[in-house]
């Protein structure tokens, strides 16, 4: 073996390890590495001067280099590998965010109170088995009174506080014309809920507004009967008050329902005791309900002796005030942000 | 209809109803479907008040204005230093001893006033809290009082303490509106039978039809009127019992004739009207239609003006009272009048109802004739008044009746008795209910039921029941009187198919879900909208007009729902919300165009309003971006996409109350115009009082599909795209979309996408011009070449360049 080659070979170590641990990037590292291993490199240019050489000592000169260029390869990629990782740790520190900054938002908005109870009213409803159905707001004074068993000069129909478009024409005052269309459309068995905006010439104050929304109800087929009604909407008076509230059926009186009947929810602040809120009688009223009168039936065609049903009538802004403790019905009207965003994720 | 308990007790053996209490008959009765209100007492507290008389009175020593009285309260005599201006030798008054406690809770302690001695105070009317029975600057001296009653309580001697039950009475239940109705269904509750005060009438003098006569021509508004006649009465206020116990029913007391007749319609609920007979010519009345355009002076002092439709009392001269509704000035009761007639008449229920309604004339008597009165009681109440006005204005009652309908007709439905299954009552309230309880119930209200073996009960409807017509009325009456809470819980037959959300609910809940996410709130906003406003956007064609709108002002009914969701959001920017974005479904109304066809055309309606920044304060972003066309159309995109509607929004528009620049035109898929959007035009957000751009758009939601159809996926491209961006230099006016239709009509083979990404106006593009960055994408399924492309992206610029003029900058 020539002398020299493996002191030569030493050398270049002690230089890469000095060089190596100077450098400060990986691009530093890169040139070390042409430089040494490279196909122009110290390394390579030892290899080549193997050829010279006595033959017999080619085999050990060759082994030391390759023994030397491994150390070397893996003696950079070491360094190399500890540079990147150094490298990434300084660029994560240096990109750190203060994260309780606020993140960019588009802003959310929110279904109106009103959809929200309707919403859920018409799912408990489905639950029972009702369709829905929906109708015009202007609608012919016969579908809004001669239909519904209130001829003219009817005491209900003069006190409706009815808003008149023409003679024949009304914004109807309830969503009832809805269930005639629908009985005149199809025979029984009816189960059909119609959700809807409904008028009365009431001068606004806190508990009135000249529009609002019901949610009316119809159940025909043969066999019902106020057991039936008194189920129904003690069922959805639990679902949707909780099922610990006080009910109470008591008798009324509408032209199209006989027997008639008002639904009164045990006082949700008091607790019967009496409050503002009930007036002191610890109920509030919370619907008007009853067996659809048989001249209902018998005006869309119906045997009202073999066919019978319950319908009821459900004032949507009501509901959203006791749920949500509103003061105002005006305040569902006015949409004040402040309001409506209360609402959000509801 | 207010009720006082002691009155309802009278009706019923002593004790009857103290069993229960006013608060436990308030809950029977709303169980029988009388809701009561309130409970209030009939008067305020007060306590140690008598009644003294003044026996002796002279001035005070020292004081000009202050008397010095003797009071006899009963158990001798005793001085008390008085201030009032009016104090009377010999008259009755309310005597608050020491102790005594006024309402309010002052006490009276004795006392010494201008060094003399007052032993107690008389009262004023005020002072007792009845403030309508006198005023404040004097004491009341109470009228009729009875002198063997001196020292006694005088919550005692006027009955004072009574409770006051406000009962909703439904409309149906005229018959229910006075004590007697209401005592008729306490029956049911005591078991006990009511009794009507006997009437024991002393007739004498003059016969009734020597001094007065009826003629009835219009019998279709009158069915029945009969009269009396009371001679010699002397007007003066009515005794103390009877004006309290008016006063704690809300009328005022007014003379001893007319509260005689407010008292028997509060007792039994028929209105009677006494007249002044010398006023009335002839003593000749005459029942007859008004003339059209009639006009006569109510007693309120008003000229009214009648229309046929109306019931007119009159003489021989002239009209005398609107039958039913008020009586006239001329011949109103006065403080001279010696000579009454009483009315006791039975006046058409709707014709009543509508005369008083126009006129404006809602009252007592009128609200009970629209409600209907029982025809068969006018006979007992005009003998009933007849007695009290003779023992209270010390008249005489003439021999007889006059007038006409004296047997009156029954109606068809009480002749004709009403059949009554036992099992139709368990069909529709779900449970059995025994004859005998049937029975019991229907007779306990005057209803006359007898079993005919068939399983069935023959029903007489009583006179004053003119509500029940049929069977089912008679199921109410057992049903509501046996108690709904006694019905059992059913629960309803489930549905062969269980229901879905209809394709309306689906629309609808996809258009919110999608508003929600991109920042709006659901808005509801009035349907009525006033002309200010719609002469503002200029929207005055075919508008519907509301005949009694609520305020003159709102009088349209909403042509656009943008017209009134503006309003909330003007509302919204008032209270210095920065960021507004409101939305609404909602109806729209128009006039229809066809002379014949439908009048009227309601369209359901999605409005979008926004104003204000994009969105919620961004601390990354150097300036707060404001809302702008393109978020607006940008927002109106995404919802359309979200139906399937794509590049849906096209040119500009010519909407007089929109920017005219800022405007576009919103079509379906058929290009069928649905809706617009657009910035509002700057003189109509000024006129509304806004600062602040405001963006809209409002489309016709039966346009959007309710079902998105059926969807085939095509495969993933697996090729790699390669894209160009070309600047195109294109004249002024060019839009965006014919640039973008020039580029595809090309119809380049490889040519997968067309995007604008830039548009540039400035120094670098000639004046006149704009430079439009559009990237092109190609793809096709095998890997492209540059060469390829570009040999597609030259070919394109030749054919722009030299077709339509365009530059690559
Ligand atoms: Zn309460």
């Amino acid at each position: 073996m020539s002398s020299g080659l493996s002191e030569r070979l030493e050398a270049i170590q002690r230089e890469v390890a000095r060089e190596l641990e100077r450098a400060a990037d990986l691009s530093e590292i890169e040139a070390i590495r042409v430089r040494t291993l490279g196909r122009k490199g110290l390394l390579t240019t030892e290899a080549k001067s193997i050829g010279k050489l006595a033959a017999e000592d080619r085999p050990a000169a060759g082994d030391l280099i390759n023994q030397f260029k491994s150390e070397l390869e893996s003696t950079i990629a070491e360094r190399e590998r500890a540079l990147g990782e150094s490298v990434l740790a300084r660029r994560l520190q240096a990109e750190a965010e203060d994260v309780t900054l606020p993140g960019r938002r588009r802003g959310l908005g929110t279904r109106h109170p009103l959809t929200i109870v309707t919403e859920d009213l018409l799912a408990i409803f489905r639950r029972m088995g009702f369709d829905v159905a929906r109708g015009p707001e202007v609608e012919t004074t016969w579908y809004n009174f001669e239909a519904l068993n209130i001829p003219e000069g009817h005491p209900a129909r003069e006190e409706m506080d009815t808003i008149y478009v023409s003679d024949e024409l009304v914004l109807r005052t309830h969503t009832s014309p809805i269930q005639i269309r629908t009985m005149e459309e199809q025979p029984p068995p009816v189960r059909v809920v119609c959700p809807g905006r409904v008028f009365r010439s009431d001068t606004p104050d806190a508990s009135h507004s000249p529009y609002f929304h019901q949610i009316e109800g119809l159940w025909v087929e043969e066999g019902i009967a106020m057991s039936h009604l008194k189920w129904a909407l003690t069922e959805y008076a639990r679902e949707f008050f909780g099922s610990d509230v006080e009910l109470r059926f008591r008798p009324s009186y509408f032209p199209f329902t006989e027997p008639s009947a008002e639904l009164d929810l045990g006082c949700l602040f008091c607790a019967g005791e009496g409050c503002r809120v009930c007036k002191q009688t610890g109920w509030l009223e919370l619907l008007g309900c009853g067996m659809v009168h048989p001249a209902v039936l018998e005006g869309v065609g119906y045997d009202s002796e073999r066919y019978t049903g319950f319908a009821w009538g459900i004032g949507i802004e009501r509901h959203a005030m006791l749920k949500y403790g509103v003061p105002d019905i005006r305040m569902f009207f006015e949409n004040d942000l402040r309001f409506l965003q209360q609402f959000v994720g509801r | 209809m207010n009720v006082s308990f002691r009155w309802l007790s009278q009706f019923f053996d002593d004790g009857v109803l103290d069993e229960l209490e006013p608060a436990g008959l308030a809950q029977r009765l709303a169980d029988q479907g009388f809701l009561v209100d309130e409970l209030r007492p009939a008067f305020d507290p007060f306590s140690g008040v008598v009644l003294g008389k003044v026996l002796d009175a002279k001035a005070h020593p020292d004081a000009d204005r202050l008397t010095l009285c003797t009071v006899d309260a009963g158990d001798g005599s005793r001085q008390v230093v008085c201030g009032a201006p009016n104090v009377e030798v010999g008259a009755l008054y309310g005597y608050a001893q020491v102790g005594a406690r006024l309402p309010g809770g002052n006490k009276i302690r004795r006392a010494k006033i201008r060094g003399v001695e007052s032993d107690g105070m008389l009262c004023s009317a005020p002072e007792l809290g009845l403030d309508a029975l006198g005023s404040a600057e004097g004491i009341w001296a109470i009228p009729d009082a009875d002198e063997a009653h001196l020292g006694r309580d005088l919550r005692e001697a006027l009955e004072l303490d009574d409770t006051i039950l406000a009962i909703d009475v439904t409309s149906n239940r005229g018959d229910a509106l006075s004590h007697l109705g209401i005592a008729r269904e306490i029956q049911w509750i005591t078991g006990k039978k009511m009794q009507l005060p006997r009437v024991d009438l002393t007739e004498g003098g003059r016969a009734a039809s020597e001094q007065a006569s009826v003629q009835v021509e219009d019998q279709e508004g009158c069915s029945r009127y009969l009269g009396r006649v009371i001679n010699d009465v002397s007007i003066g206020p009515s005794p103390g019992w009877l004006q309290t116990r008016l006063l704690a029913l809300d009328q005022r007391p007014i003379n001893n004739i007319v509260d005689v007749t407010n008292y028997v319609m509060l007792e039994v609920g028929q209105p009677l009207h006494a007249f002044d007979l010398e006023r009335i010519s002839n003593g000749q009345i005459v029942v007859r239609r008004a003339r059209e355009a009639e006009r006569m002076e109510t007693l309120d002092g008003q000229e009214r003006v009648l229309t046929s439709e109306t019931t007119m009392i009159a003489d021989a001269r002239e009209a005398v009272a609107i039958g039913g509704v008020m009586g006239g000035s001329d011949s109103e009761v006065s403080s001279s009048t010696t000579e009454i007639f009483l009315e006791g008449a039975h006046f058409d229920p709707s014709r009543v109802g509508r005369t008083a309604r126009r006129l404006g004339l809602v009252s007592e008597a009128s609200t009970r004739f629209s409600r209907g009165v029982d025809p068969e009681i006018t006979g007992w109440a005009i003998d009933r008044a007849a007695e009290m006005i003779a023992q209270l204005a010390g008249g005489r009652v003439a021999p007889g009746v006059v007038g006409v309908g004296a047997n009156a007709e029954r109606r068809a439905a009480d002749d004709g008795a009403l059949t009554l299954r036992d099992q139709r009552v368990e069909a529709l309230v779900g449970y059995a209910i025994g004859v005998s309880e049937i029975t019991r119930a229907l007779e306990s209200l005057g209803f006359d039921a007898e079993d005919d073996t068939d399983g069935a009960l023959t029903v007489t409807v009583p006179s004053w029941r003119f509500d029940v017509s049929r069977e089912v009325d008679l199921i109410e009456e057992v049903a509501r009187l046996t108690g709904y809470s006694r019905i059992p819980l059913e629960p309803l037959p489930a549905p062969p198919v269980a229901p879905e959300p209809t394709g309306d609910e689906r629309r609808a809940t996809r258009v919110r879900e999608t508003l929600r996410a991109a920042g709006f709130d659901e808005a509801q906003t009035p349907s009525f909208v006033d002309a200010a406003t719609l002469a503002s956007v200029e929207l005055l064609d075919n508008l519907v007009e509301i005949k009694n709108p609520i305020s003159q002002s709102e009088r349209f009914l909403r042509p656009y729902v943008f017209a009134t969701l503006g309003g909330a959001v003007a509302y919204n920017l008032n209270r210095q919300a920065s960021c507004v974005k409101l939305f609404e479904l909602g109806h729209a109304f128009e006039r229809g165009t066809e002379p014949q066809g439908v009048p009227l055309r309601e369209r359901r309606q999605l409005a979008m309003v926004a104003a204000g920044t994009r969105g919620p304060l961004d601390w990354t972003a150097t300036d707060q971006a404001e809302y702008d066309f393109f978020d607006l159309k940008g927002d109106v995109e995404e919802l359309l996409t979200q139906f399937g509607l794509r590049e849906c929004i096209v040119d500009r528009g010519a909407r007089r109350f929109l920017h005219p620049g800022r405007q576009a035109e919103v079509t379906d898929d058929a290009g069928n115009a649905i809706g617009f959007c657009g910035e509002l035009h700057p003189a109509v957000t000024a006129s509304w009082g806004l600062a602040s751009r405001v963006f809209v758009a409002e489309l016709g939601l039966d346009a959007l599909p309710t079902d998105s159809g059926t969807l085939t996926v095509s495969g993933v491209p697996k090729e790699p795209a390669i894209a160009r961006d070309l600047a195109l230099v294109v004249p002024d006016g060019e839009t965006a979309r014919v640039v973008v239709d020039a580029v595809r009509s090309m119809g380049l083979e490889d040519l997968d996408r067309v995007e604008v990404f830039d548009r540039y106006r400035g120094v670098q593009v000639d004046p006149g011009y704009y430079s439009l960055g559009v990237r092109l994408t190609f793809r096709t399924d095998r890997t492209l070449t540059d060469n390829e492309v570009d040999e597609q992206v030259d070919r394109l610029m030749g054919h722009l360049v030299e077709e339509r003029g365009y530059q690559r900058r």
